[in-house]
């Protein structure tokens, strides 16, 4: 554009800039970025494979094949947590299919009077922190927060807990097309995008549209070097087409109440199938003529979603970015390509497509070279403070009450699972740090620091554990300067600037690097909640 | 959700010891002995008001707010029997006790934008009765343009909405973010979003500062508790301002604004204040001072357009959602009610109001402000088989100003008629919405058609409305037309790299 260099430094690539100057500050080893993107960050115990690739490549597929990960502690834990409602009943467990969900609803509601989706919603919040802090299927993890995300409902549906198992958790790193399928049919779904009472007369499009612009294709090709680069990759009339075709798709049952997904092509009111002829995706190029109406016309649909160049290509995008970098398209194209050639040769299987953008090589723009290109959103901010801390339970104790730290979630913009717009939670660091972020992760710092210390009780044997990692178990107490620089590994796993070592060592030690630091030092506490409140700790 | 939220804040609240808060008043820059009738004002630049930009996010139905009832025959005949059989707000001299506020003889004001207006028919006195915008109307400080928007709407409210915040379909920056550049305002001014995000039109602004809690800029818990709490905040806070100034990474430069406005900010904000009009929640219920809706997010911009801070509020950015985007049961009118979109009309037009009646008691800010309202598109034309309407084209934008510092009173509009449909089935579009912002831009924010340029370059356009001032006359050279297929390509890499939701479903 003509006018670009009127505009100054506003359209500079800040983030390029800024990455660049980060990396020169120095950075931590491959083996910390791998706990950190694919994961919620290291443990103490965490090995620090340091920068050696095999270990990686070996550390990526351990985390794809999550199955054989023995997660038995943390289901142990997740199993124990509190399931007791305000009614005295019990929220059904994560596993819980439809009917027993009803069975429950029911129950609640008659001593009640009105349905549990709030407790469901809450041991849902819960649950999923917990796993986030303690399961060793970390990769899983991260993947169930992405589809969650990518294919965004609200929790205020009987059946998000049975959403979050069987749709998105069972297929998280399956296959594209069933996940999709799966999520054609989940009843949250349904409701949320207006299609449970979409007619064939006069079809609702809202799920139809957000069906191709955020689940699957996008609005426009974007696929670099396509003949269609650049075009949009349906029009209005196919909206339209599409919002015909999954008519009848809903979760009404013949007594109107929301259930099971359920196909009506009968003519009942209030919601009936009507067929839809053909299809002109693409606008010109590509024509579908439907054999049949049905419930197979809307797999047919999927089908040709699901295997679209288009689709690989946006799938493989996002997962660029969240895994790699806000800016996929700029900052490492060859690994989006990768992704996507494998989503395409596989028929969308999901696990050969994280392997092949995240093994991806190419010199300064790949996985390895991504330090400074993410920041941590407020639930990866939380849960690898938590487990820097290495906290061991959810909610800690010590916790004023159970919803505490999602509501600290909430105050950061990410209450879990209450993105109102159908995109999900944005991934780019400009939605998630600002003046308010800066000072509500200052605050969260403090209180998890706080939490932390109390529950670690120096008077408990595993709260004396626990400081000893900070402080050391050498007998006489370290210096300032000594713990500063275990505190700096543990927290960044890197070295800090000199002027910032010595800055914090100097508040550490109240202006003298050889004071003498016990558990019980008053500024310990301070000091490690300004780790966690420093620009080291928000990056991912 | 919204009460949930505010008695769960309230809890922790309670559970955070506030006693120790009142020792932390005296951080800071006090403004005890600042009279805010004069300062303010005068430090912001002769020539320059205080911009506030409003972005209705979700799709408002345009032509329920300000309704064609007598552009032609043709128009009503459509309006009322073909396009909105159901969907539609009577006429004013219907025989119904809820219909139309006439404007101008052509276009009338939905009722619930003029609530307590005299000639409309308030059943129940209620708090709302202000007036609404209907009064600000009358008053010659309200401008309305009609079938106006963008020409690079889409279907998707996520495209569209980010062609209006950037201002045109490429680059990385928002047009507020230029206009603050262009002014040389970077720096030396204050900019705000009092909200959680910090909008896209204001990508690029570093120093653009988020105000997610109306009453604090600092961290009000734990360490509060102790005895030498504030104290250990404060000596956090020295470390971590040293830390952050360092450095020009990211997070960093925001952080550095951020810090250096630390203390008066926390100064404003942790003390009480008591707005000269009545500011609303979306149900019609007056909004306290917390909670984060439209209504605090505009009492939060006067409170801080009257304190005492170092640098002069500019611009402020707020989002409005909350179940604009009306699909289904979209609702007409009543009173008072719980029907959905007399609701969200109220929520704009009474909290417009009540910050133009807020605003104007400081004699200091009287004509030094203009809030400019949009909206990514219109709804379709016709209503759909949900009693709601779906994603259409051209809407209607608001211009407000104060004490005649704008053109108003008047509905602007190269009215295109209900007859042929625009794009998606909208309203056709007749003025691009960068001609309105260019007309407040030149004529109440001191910049030079140079100036106009740089920020939304390659806007090609010759006559203006003179909607805030006599800016008709300021005939701007076509520089490279912003036409649609040439920036494709931009487009989509625009896209990816700022994708900014914020409609509400």
């Amino acid at each position: 554009m003509r006018n670009r260099e009127d505009l100054g430094q506003l359209d500079t690539d800040w983030d390029a800039l800024s990455a660049s100057e980060l990396q020169a500050a120095g950075r931590p080893p491959l083996a910390r970025l791998a706990y950190n993107r694919l994961g919620f960050g290291p443990r103490p115990d965490s090995v620090n494979f340091g920068d050696d690739w095999n270990a990686f490549v070996a550390y990526v597929d351990q985390q794809l094949a999550y199955e054989s990960i023995n997660d038995n502690a943390c289901d142990f834990f997740v199993n124990l947590m509190k399931r007791t409602d305000n009614a005295g009943l019990q929220v059904p467990p994560l596993t819980a299919d439809i009917n027993t969900i009803e069975q429950y609803r029911t129950a609640y509601t008659n001593i009640v009077g009105y349905g549990p989706d709030y407790q469901m919603y809450i041991y849902l919040v819960n649950t999923t922190i917990a796993r986030a802090l303690l399961s060793r299927r970390q990769l899983l993890q991260v993947m169930a927060d992405f589809w969650t995300n990518h294919f965004n409902t609200l929790p205020w549906n009987i059946y998000k807990c049975w959403e979050d198992t069987h749709v998105f958790r069972a297929n998280a790193l399956g296959n594209f097309r069933t996940l999709l399928g799966m999520d054609a049919k989940n009843p949250v779904m349904l409701e949320y995008l207006s299609n449970t009472w979409s007619d064939g007369n006069n079809p609702n499009e809202n799920y139809a549209r957000e069906l191709m612009e955020l689940h699957t294709m996008g609005s426009r090709n974007r696929i670099p070097g396509h003949p269609w680069r650049g075009k949009p990759n349906y029009t209005e009339e196919d909206v339209h087409t599409v919002a015909q075709i999954f008519s009848g798709w809903t979760s009404l049952d013949s007594d109107y109440n929301l259930r099971h997904f359920r196909f009506n092509d009968t003519e009942n009111w209030p919601t009936h199938h009507w067929p839809a002829k053909r299809l002109k995706l693409d606008n010109t190029a590509y024509t579908h003529f439907f054999a049949q109406g049905g419930i197979e016309q809307g797999e047919q649909m999927l089908d040709i979603l699901a295997r679209h160049q288009s689709t690989a290509y946006r799938i493989a995008w996002k997962l660029c970015q969240r895994l790699i970098s806000d800016t996929p398209d700029l900052s490492c194209p060859g690994a989006i390509t990768a992704g996507m050639n494998a989503f395409l040769s596989t028929n969308g299987d999901l696990r050969a497509t994280v392997r092949a953008l995240l093994l991806y090589q190419e010199a300064g723009k790949d996985f390895a070279s991504s330090w400074g290109w993410k920041i941590k959103r407020p639930l990866e901010f939380l849960v690898s403070a938590m487990r820097v801390l290495d906290l061991t339970e959810y909610p800690p104790p010590g916790t004023w009450w159970d919803e505490e730290f999602s509501y600290h979630l909430a105050l950061l913009g990410q209450d879990l699972f209450q993105c109102h717009p159908p995109t999900g939670y944005p991934d780019v660091k400009q939605f998630w740090w600002n003046s308010s972020q800066l000072v509500r992760r200052w605050e969260l710092a403090n209180r998890l620091v706080q939490v932390a210390f109390e529950s670690q009780a120096s008077d408990s044997p595993s709260g004396s554990m626990a400081l000893e990692r900070w402080i050391g178990n050498t007998g006489t107490p370290p210096t300032a300067t000594t713990v500063v620089a275990r505190a700096i590994n543990r927290c960044f796993g890197y070295a800090v600037s000199a002027a910032d070592r010595t800055s914090l060592i100097d508040y550490l030690g109240n202006g003298n690097p050889n004071a003498p630091i016990t558990s019980s030092h008053p500024r310990l506490r301070p000091f490690i909640a300004l780790l966690l409140a420093s620009p080291y700790f928000q990056w991912r | 959700m919204s009460s949930l939220t505010f008695s769960r804040r309230t809890l922790l609240k309670g559970c955070a010891s506030f006693s120790a808060f009142s020792a932390l008043r005296g951080f800071g820059i006090t403004n005890l002995l600042f009279d805010p009738a004069t300062a303010a004002a005068q430090a912001l630049p002769t020539g320059s008001d205080l911009l506030v930009y409003v972005f209705v996010r979700g799709g408002l139905d345009g032509l329920n707010f300000v309704t064609p009832f007598n552009t032609s025959a043709n128009d009503a005949n459509l309006y009322y029997n073909q396009l909105r059989p159901s969907v539609y707000i009577p006429r004013p001299n219907a025989n119904e006790p809820r219909r139309l506020q006439d404007l101008d003889g052509r276009f009338g004001l939905h009722p619930d934008a003029a609530r307590g207006a005299a000639g409309v028919n308030v059943p129940n006195g209620h708090a709302s009765d202000t007036g609404g915008l209907y009064q600000v109307f009358a008053n010659g400080d309200l401008a309305i343009v009609h079938a106006c928007g963008s020409p690079h709407i889409t279907g998707s409210h996520f495209d569209s909405e980010l062609y209006v915040d950037f201002g045109r379909t490429s680059g990385t920056s928002g047009w507020i973010a230029r206009y603050l550049q262009q002014v040389g305002a970077l720096n030396n001014s204050l900019y705000i979003a009092p909200q959680m995000a910090v909008p896209p039109a204001l990508t690029g602004a570093y120093g653009a500062l988020s105000l997610a809690d109306p009453s604090h800029f600092r961290p009000i818990w734990s360490w509060l508790e102790d005895p030498y709490g504030a104290q250990v905040v404060e000596q956090q806070r020295s470390v971590l301002q040293t830390m952050y100034g360092r450095r020009n990474d990211f997070v960093s430069q925001i952080a550095k604004k951020a810090f250096a406005l630390y203390d008066p900010m926390e100064s404003v904000l942790s003390s009480t204040y008591d707005p000269a009009a009545p500011y609303f929640l979306a149900d019609g219920n007056p909004a306290p001072l917390d909670g984060g809706l439209f209504g605090q997010a505009l009492m939060t911009v006067a409170r801080l357009a009257k304190a005492d801070l170092p640098q002069p509020l500019r611009v402020a950015c707020i989002d409005v959602g909350g179940g604009y985007d009306t699909h289904d049961g979209q609702g007409t009118v009543d009173w008072n009610g719980n029907s959905r979109y007399p609701q969200l009309v109220m929520n704009i037009a009474n909290n417009l109001k009540a910050f133009y009646d807020d605003m104007n008691a400081d004699p200091a800010w009287r004509g030094r402000f203009t809030v400019v309202m949009v909206s990514e598109f219109g709804r379709v034309l016709y209503e759909n088989g949900s009693s709601g309407t779906d994603h259409g084209y051209g809407n209607t934008m608001l211009v407000m100003g104060s004490h005649g510092n704008i053109n108003g009173g008047q509905v602007y509009a190269n009215w295109p008629g209900l007859q042929t449909f625009g794009p998606n089935d909208g309203l056709r579009i007749t003025t691009d919405y960068r001609k309105v912002l260019a007309d407040v831009l030149l004529g109440r924010m001191g910049v030079t058609t140079t100036q106009l340029q740089r920020i939304f370059p390659g806007l090609s356009f010759t006559g203006l409305w003179g909607i805030a001032g006599n800016t008709a006359a300021a005939a701007l050279v076509a520089d490279e037309p912003d036409s649609e297929p040439g920036l494709v390509e931009e487009v989509t890499e625009m896209q990816q790299r700022i994708f900014l939701p914020t409609v509400m479903r």
